[in-house]
C-alpha cells in the first residue's frame, strides 16, 4: 500500500532541502534566493542547483526582480507545485493514520 | 542521479518529513515583521504625544480638528516613517521580499482596518462623540494588538485584552475626555513598549 502510493510522487519531492524549498514557498508565497540561503543554509552552487531540479521539474517558476536597485531572483510555488505539496501533505496524514490505526489493532 | 537518494519506503522517513515540515512552517510564521525598536519609538511618541495634546489643549483651547492637525497627523507620520524604515531593515535582515504573503496579508489587513475606522472615527466627531473618542481609539488599538498577535507578537493578546479592560473602565468611570487621552495614550504607549521587550525576550530565547 505505502510503495503504490509513494510512487504517485516524483523523485524530484523527496530529497530533504527541496521539501523544505517546497514548505518554504508554500509558507511564504513569494522567496528571494537570500531567503532560501537564509533559512536553510549551505552554499550558493548547492541551493542553486536544489532550485533548478525544482524549475526544470515544473514546481516552482521563477521571476528577476530589483531590490534596492540590485537584481535577484525570486521564485514561487506553480499550481503544479501547489497542487503536489498539498498532495504530499494529505499523504503523510493517510501514513501516519494507517500507521496509528495499525498499531491501535496490535494492541487490541 | 536521483538514484543516490535514500528511499522513502518505511513510516520514519515520513516522519521525518513532516518534522522538516513543522519545524519551517513554525520558524518562518514566528518571524517578526518588525525590528523590535519600533515598538520602543511608537510607544514612547504615543506617550508624548498625548502630554502633547493635553497640555495644548490647556494652554490654546484648540478644538478636537486643530488638535488633529497638529498633534495627531504629524505623529501618525512619523509612526508610519518608523513603521516603514523598521520593516524595510527586517526585510533585509531576513532577505524576505515585500510581495511575501506573509507582509502581503499583514498590509492588505492594516490598510482595510485604517479605512474603517477613520471613518467610524469621523463619524464619532460629526455625531458629536467627541468625549468617547480616547475609548474608541483604545479599541482600535486593541484590534491591531491582535492583528500583531497573529503575526507571531503572542504576548499582544494580553495586552489587547488589557486594553479592551481598561476601556470598559473609562467608559463606567465617565473621566473627562482631556484626561482620558493622556490616559489612553500613555496605557496604549506603555503596552506597545512592553510588547517589544516581550519580542525581544523571545528573541534572545530563541538564540
Amino acid at each position: 500500500m505505502k510503495e503504490k502510493l509513494y510512487t504517485q510522487f516524483d523523485p524530484v519531492f523527496f530529497e530533504k532541502t527541496r521539501l523544505s524549498m517546497l514548505t518554504i514557498l508554500f509558507s511564504e508565497g513569494t522567496v528571494s534566493f537570500n531567503r532560501f540561503k537564509k533559512l536553510l543554509g549551505g552554499t550558493d552552487g548547492a541551493i542553486y542547483s536544489h532550485i533548478q531540479k525544482l524549475v526544470k521539474s515544473g514546481y516552482i517558476k521563477q521571476k528577476k526582480s530589483i531590490f534596492k536597485e540590485k537584481p535577484q531572483t525570486e521564485y514561487t510555488l506553480t499550481e503544479l507545485g501547489e497542487e503536489t505539496f498539498k498532495r504530499y501533505i494529505s499523504f503523510l496524514e493517510s501514513i501516519l493514520k494507517e500507521h496509528g490505526e495499525g498499531e491501535s489493532n496490535e494492541r487490541k | 542521479m536521483e538514484n543516490t537518494e535514500p528511499e522513502k519506503t518505511d513510516k520514519s522517513h515520513y516522519e521525518e518529513d513532516i518534522r522538516t515540515i513543522k519545524e519551517l512552517m513554525l520558524r518562518t510564521e514566528n518571524e517578526p515583521v518588525y525590528e523590535n525598536w519600533a515598538f520602543y519609538s511608537w510607544g514612547l511618541i504615543l506617550i508624548a504625544a498625548s502630554l502633547i495634546h493635553y497640555f495644548i489643549e490647556r494652554a490654546y483651547h484648540y478644538n478636537i480638528g486643530e488638535l488633529f492637525l497638529r498633534v495627531w497627523v504629524p505623529t501618525i507620520a512619523i509612526m508610519g516613517l518608523i513603521e516603514t524604515v523598521s520593516l524595510v531593515r527586517n526585510l533585509e535582515k531576513n532577505s524576505l521580499t515585500i510581495f511575501s504573503k506573509k507582509i502581503v496579508r499583514l498590509y492588505l489587513t492594516i490598510f482595510g482596518l485604517s479605512i474603517i475606522y477613520i471613518f467610524i472615527i469621523l463619524l464619532f466627531i460629526k455625531l458629536g462623540g467627541v468625549q468617547y473618542l480616547p475609548i474608541v481609539l483604545m479599541l482600535v488599538a486593541a484590534s491591531f494588538y491582535f492583528i500583531f498577535a497573529i503575526e507571531g507578537y503572542r504576548n499582544a493578546y494580553l495586552h489587547g485584552y488589557i486594553l479592551l479592560a481598561i476601556a470598559v473602565v473609562l467608559y463606567l468611570l465617565k473621566i473627562d475626555h482631556r484626561v482620558m487621552v493622556v490616559i489612553v495614550g500613555t496605557v496604549i504607549g506603555t503596552s506597545t513598549i512592553l510588547i517589544g521587550i516581550a519580542a525581544d525576550i523571545n528573541i534572545k530565547k530563541r538564540l
